[in-house]
């Protein structure tokens, strides 16, 4: 709607020519000296504002034009409007030495409004000291009539958030006995309203009533940010500002924390002599102001908790009052820890609050608050706290997933907390299911918190299980969907079906007695139940009609991310066992997945890389998993479906299985993989005239052929069978039909290839030292010894392997040059023959 | 800032079409400003650090038709009371900036109004914890402001 002319005017706005900027400057400065200001001097200060802000950089003024409008700022007899303007345009502009105020007037809108220039203006402290001692100044004295100290309040807070060095600990205690004053001692009387006059006005001035609570009732106790008055008295005011900052002024000044506070520890107290008898009001008098502080605002925070049970009359009070018991909880919890004598007090209060909300979901966001209490404090105080979590744990991320803030504030919980969580929270460790709800819904949002958390997640004994539920993942996505859908729908559709109708779409099938037990397997809540079940095909099959919805494609983009996460952890700490059973999963899940457009590749690409980890990782493993490489190698069909993944497979093969991988090797076995990938690659180099044959390309047949050799290298009979199968390869290259088939570079690859292995094969121990080579070829003897060393072997082999060749010098050259990363460890070296 | 506003934007229309809704250009602009606002899609994510802030950001957005407005925050900060007042921000955006109706480009030079509604809703950065009379009080503020 409206970027094209916006673009253009910020354009215009950067682009301004200097002679026509010194123009525009040269009017300003003349509207800005006379007297009377209009539009002409409005429009001209919002252009100047554009000006200087659609600009990367700031721009100097001029002088004078810097002098008029900080004099416009300063003066308390400006316009509302004007002081907006000015202060919006000094800010952003070069900064400049604002002329310090002291000795003017102490207007407080006006020191709110410089304040902030100053506070735009970069963090020195000087100048932050300085607004806070302007700041505080105003707030000690009285303020004349008419103007009101509220504007100051939420400076201080800038203040100490950007520098809280810059209060002394006497300006601290001031604030602090302020702060009491206005959280605990506001008037319970409305303001007076400020009559409108009128004709009717009744000669007796209207006495102002007392302060309400939300529900209308007449209030029952101190003033508070709950507290309804028809208009506000300035301690009112105060007291909403004060609670507003109260949350920042306690972490910033907090006694364990960075604040110029007490350095005595006092946070350690043992949890058996927990003191029973708390701080009364009475008797808080006595403490000094921090301490004060926290007990008024802990009561004030107990007051909050208990309105907050109130039924508010107005919609916008309703979501005040939730807010409120979070910030109420949280400051609680703040005060906790710096003064853990709280903590009995406060758990009666918060105990009494979770059994209030533990039932209703509207309030589920304070619970989170309510968890972290439990979390930080239950053990100091013995408190039971596994109901909490349990509630955290298995019904948000189930019944909430879709509550786009309520996800994003669980997930920062799980992600903050995850060590304390891991260790001392038991259902936590198992309810990972409930926990890829929110993700599996919501994925784009949160996908980057939880590559964060999902390390933490995987265990030993999870870890496979997991593995599982993120190839779901977009399974996982459909059948929420479905499950929303599904209650939110008639009664009468959701009766379950008769197990004899046959389904023709996933709502459906979603009340199939067949396929039901499947949709509860994919929505539990808590692990354990079994890595994955049986018949997964058969559900990917069905939710077949949602494989497009734009949720579940986008479920589906992030999940690779997250695998690739998995892997990278699972790697730390993997023994043995685990790689073993992972490269299980990932041999029968290549081609078990959901079918959606692209994931099957990514996911794919994934497990060709991460298979190669896991091989470096443990080479065992392929002598280990022999029978099922076997059968997944000897799979033509294999190749059609994914052949990239195939040939990383084929790749590990040739590049492990060997005696200095696993003594356990055995000639058998070399001969029985031989034999498997020789007839796969039989099958698919016949020359069959038949056009429906599907092209493989040239990258799986070189790489079958050089897996090939290296098993031959290792059993040395087998040396004659590769040599003719390899010069069956090379008239194979060389036939009119497959030129047809690839291209000619391809056609030439494979023809080199199979010449190059040839030649290599011919003297087998070159062929051992190529193809298989030992181990140690990483250690520096290789390279430093002269009778092994490395380069005069690649000079010899590469004599060997151009000779007797039937290459025209071109393609030698071209052989040559092209660096051979399977061929064992070699790279190819040019020599002059 | 153009930095967020990207992310915001890819966001909003991620989360768009997730839940299938048509494409913005082609709804009619509703006439009412509090249902644009109660309808409007929302989200929140975090930026981490240096990503551009140098400390950790939370980043709550609302979308309305084809405007983005978003709130950047703490991450501590109470993310419940910063939805309600971006929320109220929003509402007397499109009243004040009259951005509802037809489209005009001098909203990007009433700064003045802009500025007079920040200050009073969120006074240098600062969530308030107002009731409904509260935010009277400051509405009656803002348009006794708005109407010189």
């Amino acid at each position: 709607m409206f970027t094209a002319g916006a673009e253009s005017l910020i354009k215009q706005a950067r682009e301004i020519q200097d002679e026509d900027l010194q123009k525009f400057y040269t009017r300003v400065s003349k509207l800005l000296h006379g007297k009377d200001f209009g539009n002409e001097t409005v429009d001209s200060l919002q252009r100047l504002y554009l000006i200087v802000s659609a600009t990367k950089y700031s721009r100097a003024l001029p002088e004078d034009v810097l002098q008029l409008l900080q004099d416009l700022l300063c003066s308390s007899k400006t316009a509302e409007q004007f002081q907006a303007l000015s202060c919006a345009i000094l800010r952003e502009t070069f900064p400049c030495d604002l002329r310090n105020l002291s000795d003017e007037e102490g207007n407080s809108k006006t020191i709110s409004h410089v304040a902030e220039v100053t506070l735009a203006q970069g963090s020195n402290q000087d100048k932050v000291s300085s607004v806070a001692h302007r700041v505080l100044k105003c707030l000690e004295a009285r303020q004349p009539e008419g103007q009101s100290s509220r504007y100051l309040l939420p400076v201080l807070s800038k203040v100490i958030s950007l520098s809280p060095d810059s209060l002394t600990e006497d300006q601290i205690n001031l604030v602090s006995r302020k702060l009491v004053d206005w959280l605990r001692y506001a008037s319970i009387q409305q303001g007076v309203q400020l009559s409108s006059g009128g004709f009717f006005t009744s000669p007796r001035t209207r006495q102002p009533g007392p302060i309400t609570e939300v529900d209308g009732a007449v209030a029952a106790d101190f003033f508070t940010v709950l507290s309804l008055g028809q208009s506000y008295t300035e301690d009112q005011w105060m007291n909403m500002h004060a609670f507003s900052m109260i949350r920042k002024w306690l972490l910033c000044y907090s006694t364990d924390g960075s604040g110029n506070g007490d350095t005595d520890d006092k946070s350690e107290v043992d949890g058996s002599v927990m003191s029973m008898v708390s701080a009364t009001s009475t008797s808080s008098r006595l403490l000094p102001p921090k301490e004060r502080l926290r007990e008024k605002a802990f009561e004030y925070c107990h007051r909050l908790i208990e309105q907050s049970d109130r039924k508010a009359l107005k919609k916008s009070d309703a979501e005040l009052q939730k807010a409120c018991l979070i910030e109420a909880v949280t400051v609680m919890d703040i005060i906790c820890r710096e003064d853990p004598s709280f903590v009995y007090r406060a758990f009666a209060c918060v105990k009494a609050l979770y059994g209030r909300l533990s039932g209703d979901l509207a309030f589920s966001r304070a619970l989170l608050p309510i968890a972290q209490f439990y979390l930080n404090h239950s053990e100091t105080a013995a408190v039971d706290s596994e109901a909490v979590y349990r509630q955290l744990f298995t019904r948000i991320p189930s019944e909430l997933f879709q509550e786009p803030m309520l996800a994003f504030e669980f997930t920062q919980f799980c992600r903050v907390n995850v060590k304390v969580l891991r260790e001392s929270v038991g259902i936590f460790k198992h309810s990972f299911p409930n926990l890829f709800k929110p993700l599996a819904w919501n994925s784009p949002a949160l996908i980057s918190e939880y590559v964060e958390l999902l390390p933490s997640l995987i265990g030993p004994d999870t870890a496979i299980e997991i593995l599982h539920s993120l190839l779901d993942l977009p399974c996982l996505t459909a059948a929420l969907d479905i499950q929303l859908r599904s209650a939110s729908s008639q009664p009468s559709e959701r009766v379950p079906l008769d197990p004899s109708v046959k389904v023709s779409s996933s709502m459906e099938a979603f009340r199939h007695p067949y396929y039901r037990g499947m949709f509860l397997y994919i929505l539990r809540d808590e692990a354990g139940t079994g890595d994955t079940i049986d018949r997964l095909s058969v559900l990917h099959e069905v939710l077949a009609d949602m494989a497009d919805s734009p949720r579940i494609v986008q479920c589906a983009q992030t999940t690779p991310i997250l695998l690739q996460v998995f892997f990278n952890e699972a790697a730390q700490f993997a023994d043995e066992k685990l790689i073993n059973q992972l490269v299980l999963v990932i041999l029968e899940r290549s081609s078990l997945l959901y079918d959606i457009p692209n994931y099957k590749r990514e996911v794919q690409r994934v497990f060709s890389s991460q298979l190669l980890v896991l091989c470096k990782l443990h080479p065992s493993l392929i002598v280990e998993q022999c029978k099922e490489l076997m059968e997944f190698s000897g799979t033509t069909g294999n190749i059609q479906s994914k052949e990239n993944f195939y040939t990383h497979v084929v790749w590990a093969i040739g590049e492990y299985l060997s005696v200095s991988y696993d003594k356990r090797c055995t000639v058998e076995q070399i001969t029985a993989f031989f034999e498997t990938l020789e007839a796969v690659l039989f099958e698919i180099t016949q020359v069959r005239l038949s056009a429906s044959i599907p092209t493989y390309s040239p990258r799986v047949i070189t790489m079958l052929l050089t897996t090939l050799s290296k098993l031959a290298s290792r059993s040395q009979d087998l040396i004659p069978r590769v040599s003719l199968f390899l010069s069956k390869m090379r008239s194979f290259a060389r036939s009119p039909a497959v030129s047809s088939w690839y291209s000619e570079e391809d056609i030439e690859e494979i023809h080199t290839r199979a010449s190059e292995l040839i030649n290599l094969l011919k003297l087998p121990s070159v062929a051992q030292f190529v193809l298989a080579p030992s181990t140690e070829g990483t250690s520096p003897r290789w390279h430093r010894d002269t009778n092994t060393s490395l380069p005069l072997a690649m000079r010899a082999i590469s004599k060997v392997l151009q000779r007797d060749s039937s290459f025209s010098p071109g393609m030698q050259q071209k052989a040559g040059n092209r660096p051979r990363n399977s061929v064992g460890q070699v790279p190819r070296e040019v020599t002059e023959v | 800032m153009m930095v967020v506003a990207r992310q915001v934007k890819s966001a909003c229309t991620l989360s768009r079409e997730a839940a299938g809704k048509p494409p913005p250009e082609s709804c009619l602009p509703p006439l009412d400003e509090v249902v644009a606002v109660q309808e409007a899609d929302c989200g929140v994510f975090r930026l981490g650090a240096g990503e551009p802030f140098q400390v950790e950001k939370t980043v709550l957005w609302l979308g309305v038709l084809s405007l983005g407005f978003s709130l950047v925050c703490e991450p501590h900060e109470n993310l419940l009371l910063a939805e309600g007042t971006l929320r109220t921000l929003a509402r007397h955006c499109l009243e004040h900036l009259h951005l509802l109706g037809p489209p005009g480009t001098d909203v990007l030079l009433k700064v003045d109004r802009t500025e007079v509604l920040l200050d009073r809703l969120l006074p240098h950065g600062q969530l308030l914890f107002a009731n409904h009379r509260f935010i009277h009080s400051l509405e009656k503020e803002i348009a006794a402001c708005m109407a010189k």
